[in-house]
């Protein structure tokens, strides 16, 4: 063995020194490089190791010549030589650079080239290989005489291409390969199948991946002739590779900083205001982290709050964390925007996605400040036992309940194909977010409080007075004199999906209620079911009894036993006599009409739309209603019992410079058949938008007719007298604007020449008394604008407005005229930088003069100043002061002073 | 009567609709910071890559935007930068795509493929720049000019004010202002526009290998080099 040692030793020393110079290898490794290599060929890389001592890993690292990070093979033994084999779909025209890295077991490690071999790699040259897109003749004789070859081209990634998994777009374009069926093409990316989440129209292939983890992915793709024949499928491959450089290259962050102190006096009340704001934000390529704050002065106890703090965390457009602050919109059903203090979750993936919501709507406010806005005396709530002593009662307000919400939405299914999904929302007032005892507030005691001084009290000064006198006060402890705690919960569904190469999209959302508007005796028990229609605690729910203990006829008689139990639920929803609905349909009409009462439960609210784009038109479909009963505490308001239909249409023309939209919209409140002289809108619109292109004048014409008709044909007779109620109107608004840039003597003109209208009629007026008030204003608006842009840094802005109303007024014979009030105004801005723009300086003066029964005016003076003071940072003073004139008086009507600070970085 | 005006209404908005489609002529690439797209006038919507681009889009970015795009017959490349409003406008037909970007202010980056018919033309409200196929910056400032940078090929440079034409060339810079004034000078290499591509290339001092091995595991490797 000691031999066979030797003389290997002494043959490897050999074969170093024979191959030292000629291969450029150094130590150990002996590495020739290929003379090169075929695009799609599989190339082989080999390396000869000079050494008794093991190896414990042999690698390849390779990439595309010039290309950003290397990709790793692992070689392995193939004695004598260790191999590895770059696959033919990572070489590329460009070339391919590479090196050897060895690491044997005593730690060493050797590489070829061995001077800074991931610098100064091998670098051989790569020549195209077969066309790939003759693959797609290999499907068969018979399909390759059928097909030309199909021009395809991979838009991206390039075949080989090194990408960041953000960058990750999979495109493919047919547009030279009409043989095509496009509905037979199926994507794959590494063997799934991604064709639903995949953009395929008009030839077009379209796939963003979810992050996709480092290194090779392979893309193929499936298609067909549209004459039904199979080709050949098309298959690629790229690299995903994050490269830490990278990130250290696109981390990036900014924000701002500003501050704002005002001292405003606005018809003698002054309003001090100062505010800290923020924002700032931390981002790389696959993540973001924001935050913003605003700490004001107008921040109180006594209100919702007006400070602001919120953050993001974004993980690429898949997830999406909020805190703090935020505004949620999950539909116009459940939440609309409406601001939230909690917590945020949105997940957007290829085939799921999901937003879930906690927090409050509400905080809690425990009072309001001032003399009885904490605690109210009930003078009327004075009871005397039989011993003498007196209670007082004092009343809780001043207050609001903090109202907590969760709301979720969760969606399954393509974003362009059917997907369907469920929400729910659950919102609901902390009754113990109120202290009953809050302080030492103080209230007012009158003088019809037996045994009592009227006067103001402090709440312990009064305790004591009572207490010494030997009287007692109550406190309610509930049922408090402001609003009640709430609860609420709406759940639905909703179902919808994209047509016809997604020129169609269809989408059904149903939604039900259930609304508490009063849960301070929490839920209703089976006891308390039984006596809710009968004093009689017998098991039976709505059954009278006479003098001889026998049922009356005409009872409901509901076992207890069998009735929804509604204790289980309270967590989720309390149920008492205070909801609605108390029942959720109508039962009298459920077996003869089930769909139709169903359809319209009073707490249900639904939709269905259908949005479409064909040809130039894009129109939109659309059936909504929302129940008399409807609540959702996430969008209070929201406007309920109503039914609309609308269909629009808008259409472009002439390269898309001209759009003509028509609507037609249909509203009523008829929803229950119970509907006592429903009204009936009818909206009709047309608009039509002329924009040339730039440079060019452009126009605008809105018209729109609005009519209401309440079905009313009979006069009404409150407290005695008639009154006229019948509605048959219609109002006419027309505007028409016109917009021309104009350019001359090195100064740049914009025009805005705005005409509007409105015109009410009544359709009954030949069947009215002379003395109707018909309750329109007719309108009609002249404006004009004029920005202007000069060679010397200075731009200025001068409108002129004039606006007459005529309002219906009722004159004291009863005889009806109309008044015009006309309303004229004048302005002019302007803004001058000067110290290479550093300083900016701003001013205006505006000029508004009211006619009609009394007449006044107001002069408004403005001015500022912008400063850059260093990059970043800049300074804005500005003031206003406004003079009004009235009744022949002159007064400064409002002053303000504003400074803010902000500085960007 | 309301019937009438009703018929009139569906017979104007949808009988007046005989023209095609918008033509899908390009797909996003690349979408980072805050990029937005306006189809039909419908408000901006976030871009996001992978969408396809029709005849008409408008797209602007923002302070930290960049957003690439390819077009779909022949792979000509545009790069836009930030702060640059841009409406990519194509007529399709059997072979190809009438290209037309119209850029009202920011800077882009055209890399157009040989057309087959007609050429590659970027305006802007001074200048109109078109190709055949080459490689060039365009930086247009509505308050002062534009600037054509030539990477490659040639480029014919025309200020649409008074109708004169340059040829802008690699190496070369043509400037078209708003005066009407047009003309050229060699390129300060400074002032050529870099794009997060191209910053993603430059040297770095750390790589990232994934390493794959034969049983399909992945290990990731940090290697730092001068």
């Amino acid at each position: 063995m000691a031999v066979d040692r030797t003389i290997l030793r002494l043959l490897y020393q050999l074969l170093f020194l024979s191959f030292f110079f000629s291969a450029g290898t150094a130590q150990l490794l002996y590495h020739k490089p290929p003379d090169g290599g075929k695009v799609d060929e599989n190339l082989e890389l080999s390396v000869m190791l000079f050494t008794e001592i093991s190896v414990s890993k042999a690698t390849v690292y390779f990439r595309e010549r010039g290309g950003l990070s290397y990709s790793e093979i692992a070689m392995r033994q193939s004695t004598p030589n260790w191999v590895a084999v770059v696959p033919g779909s990572r070489l590329t025209e460009k070339g391919l650079e590479y090196c050897i890295v060895v690491d044997l077991t005593d730690g060493s490690r050797h590489a070829s080239p061995s001077n800074a071999p991931f610098d100064n790699p091998h670098v051989i040259l790569i020549q195209a290989g077969e066309d790939k897109f003759k693959k797609f003749n290999a499907a068969g004789k018979a399909a390759a005489a059928l097909l030309a070859t199909p021009d395809v081209l991979i838009l991206s990634p390039e075949p080989s291409e090194l990408v960041r998994p953000e960058n990750v777009v999979i495109a493919v374009s047919l547009f030279s390969a009409p043989q095509v069926d496009s509905a037979s093409i199926r994507i794959e990316l590494d063997g799934v199948d991604q064709t639903a989440a995949s953009i395929i129209e008009s030839g077009i292939i379209s796939y963003t991946p979810a992050s996709l983890t480092d290194g090779l992915h392979t893309v193929v793709l499936h298609m067909e002739t549209t004459y039904g024949m199979p080709v050949e499928p098309l298959s690629w491959s790229f690299t995903v590779t994050s490269g830490l450089e990278s990130i250290v290259e696109e981390f990036n962050y900014g924000g701002n900083l500003g501050s704002r102190v005002s001292h405003e006096s606005l018809s003698g009340v002054t309003y001090d205001v100062s505010e800290l704001t923020g924002e700032g934000f931390v981002s790389l390529p696959f993540a973001e982290i924001k935050g913003s704050i605003r700490q004001t002065s107008r921040e109180s106890q006594y209100q919702q709050p007006q400070n602001r703090m919120s953050g993001t965390f974004k993980m690429s457009q898949y997830v999406d964390l909020k805190f703090g602050d935020f505004n949620p919109r999950l539909s116009p059903f459940l939440i609309d925007g409406r601001r939230v203090r909690g917590t945020g979750v949105f997940l957007d993936l290829p085939w799921v996605r999901f937003q879930y919501i906690r927090g409050e709507l509400n905080r809690s406010v425990q009072n309001q400040e001032g003399v009885d806005k904490t605690y109210q005396f009930l003078a009327n709530d004075i009871t005397t036992d039989s011993t003498g002593k007196t209670t007082y009662s004092l009343d809780r307000v001043g207050y609001t309940f903090q109202r907590n919400m969760t709301a979720l939405r969760l969606s399954v299914g393509p974003k362009y194909g059917l997907n369907a999904g469920i929400h729910m929302l659950q919102a609901r007032d902390d009754i113990n977010s109120v202290r009953q005892v809050y302080g030492n507030q103080s209230f007012t005691v009158d003088s019809s409080a037996t045994g009592l001084d009227a006067g103001t009290y402090s709440y312990n000064g009064f305790l004591s007075m009572v207490d010494a006198a030997g009287n007692a006060v109550e406190l309610k402890s509930e049922h408090w004199g402001d609003d009640t705690p709430q609860d609420n919960v709406v759940f639905g569904f909703n179902v919808g999906s994209s047509l016809d190469d997604r020129k169609l999209k269809v989408d059904f959302v149903w939604n039900v209620s259930l609304f508490n508007r009063d849960i301070w005796d929490g839920v209703m028990t089976r006891t308390q079911m039984d006596t809710s229609l009968d004093d009689s605690l017998d098991g039976l729910i709505g059954v009278n009894y006479d003098e001889f203990g026998n049922a009356t006829s005409g009872s409901v008689a509901i076992d207890t036993n069998e009735v929804f139990d509604p204790i289980p639920w309270k967590d989720i929803f309390i149920m008492n006599a205070n909801m609605s609905p108390l029942v959720p349909f109508d039962v009298t009409t459920i077996d003869s009409n089930p769909i139709s009462t169903i359809v319209n439960m009073p707490s249900s609210a639904f939709s269905i739309k259908a949005k479409g784009h064909y040809a130039q038109n894009n129109f939109i479909v659309e059936y909504r209603q929302i129940g008399p009963e409807y609540v959702s505490l996430g969008n209070p308001y929201l406007t309920n019992n109503v039914r609309e239909f609308i269909l629009s249409n808008r259409v472009s023309l002439l390269d898309y410079k001209l759009f003509i939209t028509g609507t037609y919209k249909y509203r009523d409140n008829e929803i229950l058949k119970a509907t006592l002289d429903p009204l009936n809108t009818t909206t009709l619109g047309m608009n039509i938008s002329l924009s040339p292109g730039a440079n060019s004048p452009s126009y605008v014409v809105n018209f729109q007719s609005v009519g209401k008709y309440n079905e009313k044909t009979e006069l009404d007779t409150v407290g005695g007298e008639l009154v006229d109620l019948r509605e048959d109107s219609r109002a006419v608004n027309t505007l028409t604007s016109v917009n021309i840039p104009l350019n001359f003597l090195g100064m740049t003109h914009f025009v805005v020449i705005n005409y509007n209208a409105i015109t009410n009629t009544d359709k009954l007026a030949s069947k009215r008394s002379s003395g109707y008030l018909f309750p329109k204003t007719d309108t009609e608006t002249l404006s004009f604008n004029l920005s202007s842009k000069y060679e010397l840094p200075l731009r200025t802005n001068l409108s002129f407005s004039n606006t007459e109303l005529y309002l219906p007024f009722t004159n004291t014979d009863g005889s009806v005229t109309k008044v015009k009030y006309t309303w004229t105004s004048a302005g002019l801005a302007g803004q001058y930088s000067m110290l290479q723009q550093k300083l900016r300086l701003s001013g205006g003066l505006s000029y508004l003069a009211s006619k009609g029964l009394s007449e006044s005016t107001i002069v408004s003076v403005k001015g500022g100043a912008e400063m850059d003071i260093v990059e970043g940072f800049s300074a804005i003073l500005s003031g206003v002061l406004q003079l009004t004139q009235a009744n022949q008086e002159t007064e400064i009507n409002t002053t303000g002073l504003i400074l803010k600070l902000r500085y960007n970085f | 009567m309301r019937n009438r005006i009703l018929s009139l209404l569906m017979l104007v908005t949808f009988g007046a609709s005989l023209s095609p489609a918008a033509a899908k002529i390009a797909v996003v690439t690349k979408v980072k910071g805050m990029v937005e797209m306006e189809r039909d006038k419908s408000g901006f919507n976030a871009l996001k890559p992978g969408i396809i681009l029709e005849d008409g889009d408008r797209i602007r970015t923002g302070s930290n935007g960049f957003t690439a795009l390819i077009y779909i017959d022949d792979k000509s490349l545009l790069k836009i930068k930030e702060n640059t409003e841009i409406v990519i406008t194509g007529k399709r037909d059997v072979n190809s795509i009438s290209k037309e970007a119209n850029i009202s202010q920011g800077t882009l980056r055209a890399s157009v493929g040989k057309q087959k018919k007609g050429e590659f033309v970027v305006k802007s409200p001074t200048s109109v720049a078109s190709v055949k196929g080459t490689v060039f910056d365009f930086i247009s400032d509505p308050n002062s000019g534009d600037q054509v940078i030539g990477i490659e090929g040639i480029i014919a440079l025309t200020n649409t004010l008074t109708g004169a034409s340059i040829d802008v060339t690699e190496g070369i810079t043509g400037f078209s202002d708003q005066d009407g004034s047009l003309n050229s000078a060699p390129t300060d290499p400074s002032t050529i526009p870099t794009y997060p591509e191209d910053e993603e290339t430059g040297g770095s001092s750390f790589l990232k290998i994934i390493l794959e091995g034969p049983d399909g595991d992945e290990k990731t490797i940090i290697i730092e080099y001068q």
